[in-house]
């Protein structure tokens, strides 16, 4: 009797520990039966699948849901930073400041990554530590200079007093609690759709505009080895998914992808960012060190600092592009066709407490 | 008794009617690589390699190492010790930054005694866009642009083989980028000739980055660091197809 009750017990734990964090609550099962709004995302053919969980199909509902949740300051411990304190749309989902304010004027070391096309990306933040949009979503709230919650019970406990998101949850999920899985689930939907593919670039590609001359010689400039940007961001979704050093420094002060893989040859490597609408997007790099376009194609054409582990691609280090007043012209002309002011003013992708 | 037998002939019938009854055998690849006789190795160990390795090779008037190499093998033909052989459909994808693609496990017909391919994609195989949704992130990693009409060289596709690492001249270093593709819409591609070798379903292809330079020879120095427009630079390279890969057959 006594071994039946203590294995009864460890399966309870055992089951228990498996889960999701939830909390039943006590409002009746009265969650919108009306089938899900299920969401084909559109893009271009140049662009390729993306890849969602099996587990986390989209649906309009998870997407409000989600777009709620990110805009709302509950997901601070104390109510007062959101996801979109540090990811303005204006900024194509990144923040102006070098650096950005987490909860309690906590200060962030990393310049706060853009979010744009992140349904295609194989890894979130400049050092690549998530390898999925689910995964990224969690780190921001319990990290202790962005949302610091300490559990999800503390967060949860927050939704469960707004009767808007016990209903946003009912609708999406069609359950009568607020489950950590399912925030998580509706932040990565959310973020799905944040897609971007209405620049010039794109309007050029299908014909739509022509390209000024500057602009086709910044191109040329771009995506051949006269530049070599095209490397790291390829034409498409203008990032290769990886990671390099570019010569920023001959000694790190940030190991960047180090201190996620421990390898020695990672050290200073940051992920390409996607070159998409990057007009909106200053200041650059990790660290927010250079304020304008200019600066970076400033950099490029020093060529970069050498240390052992700066990537073969920047070729000219110590050397230098020697780009020409006009090249420079020409090329920043390339890069500002990137813009996609429909994507920073798309309606579906702002606060909708502002509605 | 007639409904056992009727029965009994039924499943002769459909068990021979079984496409996967036909008997596959596995055949396990992996990729090594060298420079002459210094095997490169990649991933956790190459922290070592790249940091304290010599540069290397006498034979290309410069010394040099490789920081990596990406390559596209097309085209595989395996042939079986009963004389059948077999074009695959798909590619093999080398990244030594993903030491993980050094791993092929195919199912095959046979026992394998031969494999033939191709460095790169033939022409009819090289089409914008069109792997872009293959696995290990080839895409981003090896599309040649595409500059719609603005510059020829680039018509889009994807590279054949980058190496990338740095050579020795005169006691300074620099980066070089040997880059191949479809410059100007031209194949470029390398045919490697059958490579033979007893029966075996687990194999080693040994791969000898050196001879991407070696015959004939290729001088890092006069083509600079990047030559992906460089038509000369191309056509040397694209002859060197040879002695870059050996097989070793595993018991």
């Amino acid at each position: 009797m006594c071994n039946r009750i203590l294995c009864g017990f460890f399966i309870m734990i055992f089951t228990y520990g498996c889960q999701p964090f939830l909390r039943q609550n006590n409002y009746d099962d009265n969650c919108n039966d009306d089938n899900l709004n299920f969401i084909n995302l559109s893009y271009p053919s140049n662009f390729p699948n993306m890849i969602i969980p099996n587990n986390n199909p989209l649906t309009e509902e998870g997407v409000n849901l989600g777009r709620h949740l990110f805009y709302d300051p509950i997901l601070s411990t104390d109510n007062t930073i959101s996801c979109a304190s540090c990811h303005k749309q204006e900024n194509a989902f990144s923040d102006p400041s070098q650096y950005s304010n987490g909860v309690q004027q906590a200060i962030g070391d990393r310049n706060a990554s853009t979010i744009i096309n992140p349904g295609w990306q194989l890894f979130f933040d400049w050092d690549g530590k998530s390898n999925s949009l689910e995964e990224q979503a969690v780190r921001p709230i319990f990290n202790d200079i962005e949302l610091h919650n300490i559990s999800w019970l503390e967060v949860i406990s927050r939704l469960e007093e707004s009767e808007l998101y016990i209903e946003l949850f009912c609708k999406a999920f069609n359950e009568t609690y607020i489950d950590s899985n399912h925030i998580v689930m509706a932040l990565s939907q959310f973020q799905r759709t944040l897609i971007s593919s209405n620049s010039r670039f794109d309007q050029w590609l299908n014909g739509q505009v022509m390209f000024t001359q500057e602009e086709i010689n910044g191109f040329n400039i771009y995506a051949t080895e006269r530049g070599d940007c095209f490397h790291c961001h390829p034409i498409g979704l203008f990032t290769d998914n990886t990671f390099h050093n570019n010569g920023l420094d001959s000694e790190f002060q940030d190991f960047g992808r180090y201190d996620i893989t421990g390898l020695s040859l990672d050290q200073g490597s940051f992920k390409s960012p996607t070159l998409r609408n990057i007009e909106f997007s200053a200041p650059y790099m990790h660290d927010g060190r250079f304020a304008t376009l200019d600066d970076v194609i400033d950099h490029y054409d020093f060529g970069g600092y050498d240390s052992p582990t700066v990537d073969p691609l920047m070729k000219y280090v110590g050397v230098g592009l020697f780009l020409t007043a006009q090249e420079k012209v020409d090329l920043k002309a390339f890069l500002l066709t990137l813009s996609d002011p429909s994507f920073i003013n798309n309606p579906s992708f702002s606060n909708p407490f502002n509605n | 008794m007639r409904f056992l037998f009727f029965s009994f002939l039924t499943c002769c019938v459909l068990m021979s009617c079984d496409p996967t009854n036909n008997k596959m055998d596995n055949l396990n690849i992996e990729f090594k690589h060298f420079i002459d006789d210094n095997e490169l190795y990649f991933g956790s160990d190459w922290d070592a390699v790249w940091f304290h390795q010599d540069y290397v090779n006498k034979s290309i008037n410069y010394q040099y190492n490789i920081r990596r190499a990406l390559y596209v093998l097309s085209d595989i033909i395996l042939y079986f010790e009963d004389g059948s052989s077999q074009l695959l459909d798909d590619y093999f994808f080398i990244n030594t930054d993903d030491p993980s693609t050094f791993y092929k496990s195919l199912d095959v017909p046979g026992v394998c005694s031969g494999i033939s391919f191709r460095i790169g994609f033939s022409s009819e195989n090289n089409i914008d866009n069109y792997y872009i949704n293959d696995q290990d992130n080839f895409h981003s990693l090896m599309l040649w642009p595409n500059l719609n009409g603005v510059n020829l060289f680039f018509q889009g596709g994807y590279h054949y083989m980058k190496v990338e690492g740095k050579y020795l001249e005169d006691g300074e270093s620099s980066f070089y980028n040997a880059h191949t593709g479809p410059i100007n819409a031209q194949d470029y591609s390398i045919l490697i000739d059958q490579l033979t070798f007893p029966a075996t379903s687990s194999m080693v292809i040994n791969v000898n980055l050196n001879n991407f330079f070696n015959d004939p020879l290729y001088d890092i120095s006069l083509f600079g660091s990047a030559i992906m427009d460089n038509v000369d630079a191309q056509s040397i390279l694209s002859q060197n197809g040879t002695g870059i890969f050996s097989v070793e057959i595993l018991k």
